[in-house]
């Protein structure tokens, strides 16, 4: 909210510090993306070129080519984190309504319940996940990366939609009812297509999550299951001066964000203040 | 017109009808079909989550209680507290791991804060494509922190960008992540620029929350920018603004993705964090009692914030409801033309 009495002067200067400011925090993430366009030639001068190199696709030829195998970890991300998504909303969506419809005490000290999941830190878990798994003959496997994505992606998915859900007047739902519709009905015909927007928000948050988690995958896979971020860690320890080719899997692994960027923009502080901020 | 009139007069007789008969036998049905579908739809969800965090966290529990190495799986003690005394008693690294991950939450939390607060103040303006600066500054959250750190680690290159544009402005060449000084400033940098984004969109979303004659009545009253900030926005903004500060310190505590990439707990010990010590303990050393123990530690830390932002949280759902009925109120009040009328 602008207030009133600011000189023009004022306004112009403000104008020019919020676009060099927003110019300086984007630099590295243009950085990447230039890096990767670049030659190794490029790359290395120790007088970097900023807007002027000739672009080149070598370095993304090389990562997908049969040295690095980048296609299959991407496969293998994707896999996972759409799995992910698929169990967290159909399991997410019923629970959310439920939590969202019904306010007892119980069901209040549930919700809570569920939203202390989502802060628990990955380190608390994960070495009895690893010991399970290894148990389990699961290490290495997509089987465990989803189940141990579900158990940070679901209590978010639940709790934030149920937030949404929420907002849904209950009107509607006692409408239906007098008209004979079962809860199920009233879920399948009513909330989901109302809710569309709110699922598909919440969906493609917990993709996110899932494409980006880091520790878990490092532990729980080691050939046949890794994931981009945990490839990208492995390239960096071993060819650590390869930065072009670095660069390409950096930009690979950020560019289904880019796609979403505007779409989730006018709910992403919901979501990650888990609703508290609308 | 007669007809309408009929209709109308019917329909109350209908309603009175079920009113007095049917409807008692169909709430009652309603009310059982109520409690049944309500935990079948909660089941699954409560169910899966219990098996694959509650399991856990027991057996880790129990992991902390007892003596085991992975190297000798045969050779398992129950040894009591006896983990958790040796941390705290026995191990100087345990402390010298707390008190980096003290400085590294206190400094980053800090910077996030006073820089995002900054800058939410100068992004809540109205300018052309205002809009899509602030969808702009959304990027750094959503990329993955293994490829920010990733990023950050090709710009600190003794020869990298970083230090060729310090070099305009005549400082030497900086080795940022191999220097023991450098190093933990170098992890901080980038978890700031990564998420001071975040603390920007939350104020920013406090501060358009606010409500427009607020303002407009502070300008009338001609508050200087200074009172019109202590005694109008940062009252209003200070719900908020505790919320992002709690997640934002849950976090900083749990890190562990950009220093595993940036510079794995070096050079020597200086970004040995909680939960890089903790990955260490169980898949370098296997000892997994002691890491589990050092686990929980972490997990009741953080759980002290998270008890206080449930709480923020929950306070604020019953405020909004409050302020909702207060609206309503309100209405009602407006609505009413009688006390006008006195």
């Amino acid at each position: 909210m602008q207030r009133g009495g600011t000189p023009s002067w004022a306004k112009w200067i403000g104008n020019a510090a919020v676009i060099i400011i927003v110019l300086i925090w984007l630099f590295p993430v243009y950085w990447i993306v230039a890096t990767s366009l670049k030659k190794t030639g490029d790359i290395v001068n120790p007088v970097p070129k900023f807007l002027f190199f000739d672009p080149t696709l070598d370095n993304y030829r090389t990562i997908f080519g049969p040295t690095y195998t980048f296609a299959d970890v991407v496969l293998n991300s994707f896999i996972v984190a759409v799995c992910v998504t698929a169990l967290v909303i159909l399991l997410a969506i019923p629970a959310a309504y439920s939590l969202a419809r019904w306010q007892t005490k119980g069901s209040e000290r549930i919700a809570m319940w569920i939203l202390s999941l989502r802060m628990l830190p990955p380190v608390a878990v994960v070495i009895p996940y690893y010991v399970l798994a290894t148990r389990l003959q699961l290490i290495d496997t997509y089987t465990v990366l989803i189940i141990v994505h579900m158990a940070f992606g679901l209590p978010f998915a639940v709790w934030l939609m149920r937030g949404f859900f929420a907002e849904i007047p209950r009107e509607l739902d006692q409408a239906a009812m007098l008209d004979g519709y079962s809860y199920l009905a009233v879920l399948r015909k009513i909330i989901i297509p109302l809710a569309t927007p709110s699922i598909a928000v919440t969906a493609i948050f917990t993709f996110i999550f899932s494409w980006n988690e880091f520790l878990l995958a490092l532990l729980l896979t080691d050939t046949n299951a890794v994931t981009v971020p945990v490839q990208i860690s492995k390239m960096i320890l071993a060819y650590q001066v390869l930065w072009g080719e670095l660069s390409a899997a950096g930009v690979i692994a950020l560019l289904p964000l880019l796609f979403v960027v505007f779409a989730l923009q006018r709910y992403i502080v919901r979501g990650l203040t888990l609703g508290a901020v609308k | 017109m007669e007809a309408r009139k009929i209709a109308v007069s019917t329909v109350p007789e209908l309603h009175a009808d079920a009113g007095s008969t049917i409807a008692p036998r169909a709430t009652e049905g309603r009310v059982q079909q109520r409690d049944w579908v309500r935990w079948a739809f909660l089941l699954p969800t409560v169910l899966l989550l219990f098996v694959i965090t509650i399991y856990p966290m027991l057996n880790s529990l129990w992991s902390s209680l007892h003596y085991y190495n992975l190297l000798a799986p045969d050779d398992i003690r129950f040894v009591g507290l006896g983990n958790y005394v040796d941390l705290l008693r026995n191990d100087p690294t345990f402390w010298a791991v707390m008190e980096i991950t003290f400085i590294y939450t206190i400094g980053v939390v800090a910077i996030q804060f006073i820089v995002g607060l900054g800058m939410a103040l100068l992004l809540d303006r109205s300018m052309r494509g205002i809009s899509l600066i602030r969808t702009l500054i959304i990027i750094p959250i959503l990329i993955s922190p293994v490829v920010v750190g990733l990023t950050w680690r090709y710009m600190y290159e003794p020869w990298g960008v970083i230090n060729y544009v310090l070099g305009k402005f005549g400082v030497a060449p900086i080795e940022w992540v191999s220097s023991p000084v450098f190093a933990l400033p170098s992890i901080m940098i980038v978890d700031i620029w990564q998420w001071t984004p975040f603390v920007v969109l939350v104020l920013l979303a406090g501060l358009q929350s606010i409500p427009r004659e607020v303002v407009e009545a502070a300008a009338l009253d001609g508050l200087k920018s200074w009172q019109y900030f202590t005694r109008i926005l940062w009252p209003l903004l200070r719900p908020v603004a505790l919320i992002v500060l709690l997640i934002r310190t849950m976090d900083a505590i749990k890190v562990f993705d950009t220093v595993y990439v940036l510079t794995r707990g070096g050079p020597g010990t200086a970004t040995y964090v909680a939960s890089m010590y903790n990955y260490v303990l169980f898949f370098g050393n296997y000892q997994v009692g002691y890491a589990a123990a050092m686990s929980y530690i972490i997990l009741i830390i953080v759980n002290v914030f998270a008890i206080a932002l449930i709480f923020a949280l929950s306070e604020r759902r019953v405020r909004e409801e409050v302020s909702a009925e207060e609206v309503d109120i309100a209405q009602v009040a407006a609505a009413d033309p009688a006390p006008a009328a006195i």
